[in-house]
């Protein structure tokens, strides 16, 4: 579906000195500097997978996704979104996609909602049967029955980025690009958005790219990703063999009976670890420890806690997805 | 282009909607319109009261003139009014959006946005060139009134094209206002007989930026002063040749976007 | 004192530089700027041509060409637009941000805009003095302007930023009450060229349009300054126009006060 081979996109940006006087120079010459913000990088993505593309700002994030929605013009390298090559067929690559840019709406700011989508449905040359059956599938699970007649401008971030999936959606896109669409909103809401999106992509098998900071989302919805970091991809493959791989903690909650003191655990001498292999956070009747899961089993955690403590309660949690991001960003490469 | 038509006609009937709800807004806009037209007026008025005729144009044939001048512009406004807002559109990405949807970016940057307020200008100009036409005792033929309203189409598309020449420099330029600015500026020359100014501008206006075409030449066809053959054929060449010219330079810049990001 | 100077020193440098970075834009603006005026002036060397007589309502064509030009001067020392500034930050949105201390957003306004008046005054003022000088000397004009009461002058210009300034401000305040932006610019830009004699000197104007100017601030903007400094206005006249202009800013400032004050209590009510 998505076949992107050695793609590269430099930028040429010109380079001031800093201050009132390098603004001055800047004014008569200023120097040229060429950043490869995407490069070299091939992945092929299958109809109905839902891929979640993180990294760090500047990674290369928006950049890949301007090339693939057809916005910018790849230095050298190829893509193809269904066999149509984005940014030479524009208009026909455009009637397959959607894009949600989170912080940023597609529709017109000031007319009512309802009319946007009348609109959509000209610029997509949608059936009138198709576009009724579409809106009132999202309109059931998106609650849009509430606002739509309100000027966009008047909703609340949550009702926009209903109305903005739902607009993304309406035409039943091949291809959803999700840039940051969570952003801003609260649980209820996020979840709303996770669940419209597993819809479309359970009864459409529509392909969904989704660029984020909420980890989160990737958990919910993605079970690919694809991690870029200065214009590289650093690592391509299921959620689930990274948590194998690199997922080296466990994370274990213990709701205590007693006021937890300050006393020290000194749990780090018991399994013999260096303390900084141990994360302990104490709060009210709430013990939780992070552990190297290959050091200590969580059946000898267990054990532990439960001898000292009166236990009321335990969790236990893999290894978050945002420490394993964060593991692998410092360390620059993934190596299973 | 069937599908152009019924998406325009969307937005038209909300912009007529909202007329209705934004009164204030509107009445402000038609207000300052009034205010800027009758400062015009007010400076020939007050001009002509120490002079009778500039380069042999009587006061009557000024505001004629005036009038005149309203009304391709008017035209120009009320449709493309957003063109001026593109460069700030490219430095806030939002021309993206344009880029996602299968049709026409340009169309979907003019068709968002109809300013009634321009509404001030087509009836100023109107009653402007019809009250000095009674003063004067002037009446049009049917050839005239035809030719008169393809002058006009071409008047105010010589407008939004360097208009749009203008606002695609923000492809390239941080702001590009002055620079439009700048360049309505040089249409104001066309508010006054061509005739008035050194050699050097009325090329400026005639050839460089055919202001000149998309009022005085018309006008003073209108008038009796010019010849119809000059006048038409160089309003519709004129317009003919900036449409396609502004269309690809807009084109050259989307495309150098494409390459460059904003 | 030193800490606020550093502080909102700031902002005037800030809007400074970005004005400075990009350098397409100065030469534009500064070049556009002086297309206008050039305009302005070849139209009255056509209306001179016309008049049979070498001078009208009192301006030769030389004089008038001055008027111009020093009109041109004060339009740029007193430079001041926050309501371009303020109806932006409502558009967007970001009033209600700025608003969380009303009472630096209006000092911060004023010196941004003071950074952008002094960007004005490097590139358009000193050239438009420049040119003065020049004409003056060019064509032997020497007596058609005082230079003995450049000082006063330019006193009178620095009361004229201020008048300016209020005036200005004040308008801005109606875009929180009606809601339009851009609108409202045009409006208050088309209404203060009209009467800070910036369309034509103030004695042009019939009886009944020059009482109404003198009723409004504008004129103590552009034209009284530019009567100074072209020695039309001398010895008791100059001492109240001067006294005129100061009152126009005591009152303006005043008012600005109340006038803003009010829109933040009704703003707190209505919500940004």
């Amino acid at each position: 579906m998505i076949e992107v081979r050695n793609l590269t996109k430099e930028f040429v940006k010109y380079e001031k000195e800093k201050g009132l006087k390098g603004l001055v120079k800047g004014f008569f010459n200023a120097k040229k500097v060429v950043k490869k913000a995407v490069d070299n990088i091939s992945f092929t993505i299958n109809e109905g997978e839902m891929v979640g593309y993180i990294g760090a700002n500047g990674a290369g994030k928006s950049t890949t996704i301007k090339m693939l929605t057809g916005i910018l013009t790849p230095t050298s390298g190829e893509v193809r979104i269904d066999g149509i090559i984005p940014y030479q067929n524009r208009v026909e690559n455009a009637k397959k996609i959607g894009v949600v840019f989170g912080q940023r709406t597609q529709l017109w700011w000031d007319l009512p909602l309802s009319e946007s989508f009348l609109i959509l449905k000209e610029i997509y040359e949608m059936p009138d049967a198709f576009y009724e059956e579409q809106m009132s599938f999202f309109n059931r699970i998106l609650n849009l029955d509430e606002f739509i007649k309100s000027p966009v401008r008047t909703l609340s971030l949550g009702q926009r980025m209903r109305a903005d999936i739902a607009a993304s959606l309406l035409h039943n896109p091949k291809v959803l690009y999700l840039d940051e669409p969570t952003i801003g909103l609260d649980v209820n809401a996020k979840q709303r958005m996770r669940d419209a999106i597993k819809m479309m992509n359970q009864k459409y098998n529509t392909t969904v790219i989704l660029t984020t900071h909420d980890l989160d989302d990737i958990a919910e919805l993605c079970n690919r990703i694809l991690i870029i970091d200065n214009g590289k991809v650093i690592y391509d493959g299921s959620l689930h063999e990274i948590k194998e791989k690199y997922g080296t903690t466990k994370r274990i909650e213990f709701e205590v009976r007693d006021e937890l003191n300050d006393e020290s655990l000194n749990l780090a001498s018991v399994f013999n670890v260096h303390p900084d292999e141990l994360e302990i956070t104490r709060e009210d009747k709430k013990l939780s420890i992070v552990f190297p899961k290959l050091k200590i089993s969580v059946a000898q955690m267990t054990e532990e806690i439960l001898r000292r403590f009166d236990v009321q309660d335990i969790s236990i949690f893999d290894a978050d997805i945002e420490r394993i991001v964060a593991r692998i960003y410092d360390e620059g490469k993934v190596t299973l | 282009m069937k599908r152009y038509f019924k998406i325009y006609r969307v937005f038209f009937a909300q912009y007529l909607k909202q007329l209705i709800q934004y009164r204030v807004d509107f009445s402000i806009g038609i207000l300052s319109f009034l205010l800027i037209q009758f400062s015009g007026i007010l400076f020939v008025g007050l001009i002509f009261e120490s002079i009778d005729s500039l380069n042999g144009w009587s006061l009557d044939q000024m505001v004629f003139l005036y009038g005149f001048f309203q009304i391709p512009r008017g035209i120009d406004h009320l449709f493309t009014d957003n063109i001026w807002l593109i460069p700030s559109k490219i430095r806030r990405g939002d021309i993206d959006r344009y880029l996602v949807r299968p049709i026409n970016p340009l169309f979907q940057c003019v068709a968002e946005r109809f300013q009634p307020e321009a509404f001030g200008e087509l009836i100023i100009g109107s009653i402007l060139i019809a009250w000095t036409s009674m003063r004067m005792g002037l009446s049009f033929g049917f050839t005239e009134i035809a030719l008169t309203v393809v002058l006009l189409c071409c008047g105010s598309m010589i407008y939004t094209s360097i208009k749009l020449l203008g606002a695609t420099t923000g492809f390239w330029i941080m702001n590009s206002m002055p620079l439009m600015t700048f360049v309505y500026g040089i249409a104001d020359f066309a508010k006054y007989p061509t005739v008035i100014f050194p050699r050097f501008i009325q090329l400026l206006v005639t050839v460089v930026f055919p202001f000149a075409f998309v009022s005085f030449y018309p006008a003073s066809y209108l008038l009796g002063m010019s010849d119809p053959w000059f006048v038409v054929l160089g309003s519709v060449v004129a317009s003919s040749i900036f449409s396609v010219v502004a269309y690809r330079f807009w084109k050259f810049g989307l495309a150098s976007y494409n390459s460059a990001g904003s | 004192m030193k800490r606020f100077l550093r502080k909102y020193g700031a902002f005037a440098k800030g809007s400074f530089e970005v004005a400075v970075m990009y350098r397409v834009h100065i030469l534009l603006w500064v070049f556009g700027d002086f297309f206008s005026l050039g305009l302005t002036i070849l139209l009255w060397v056509a209306i001179y041509a016309n008049s049979p007589t070498e001078m009208i309502r009192g301006f030769t064509l030389i004089q008038m060409i001055f008027y111009n030009l020093i009109i041109h001067l004060t339009g740029s020392i007193t430079y001041m637009s926050p309501l371009s500034d303020v109806a932006e930050d409502y558009y967007d949105g970001r009033i209600s941000m700025s608003l969380i201390k009303p009472a630096s957003y209006a000092i911060q306004l004023f010196f941004r805009n003071l950074g952008n008046n002094l960007f004005s005054n490097l590139f358009i003022t000193l050239p438009t003095f420049l040119l003065i000088a020049a004409v003056s000397l060019a064509t032997h004009q020497t007596e058609s302007l005082a230079w003995l009461s450049f000082p006063v002058f330019l006193f009178s210009s620095l009361l004229g930023l201020f008048i300016n300034y209020f005036a200005n401000f004040i308008f801005s305040n109606l875009v929180f009450y009606t809601d339009a932006t851009f609108g409202m610019f045009q409006l208050n830009q088309a209404i203060v060229r009209i009467f800070s004699g910036a369309l034509i000197p103030l004695n042009f104007f019939p009886g009944w349009l020059r009482s109404l100017a003198g009723f409004l601030p504008y004129a103590g903007v552009q034209y009284i300054p530019a009567m100074i400094l072209l020695g039309r206005t001398t010895g008791n006249d100059l001492l109240s126009a001067i006294g005129v202009q100061v009152l126009w800013v005591v009152f303006l400032g005043v008012a600005a006060q109340l006038v803003w004050s009010h829109s933040l209590s009704r703003m707190k009510v209505m919500g940004g």
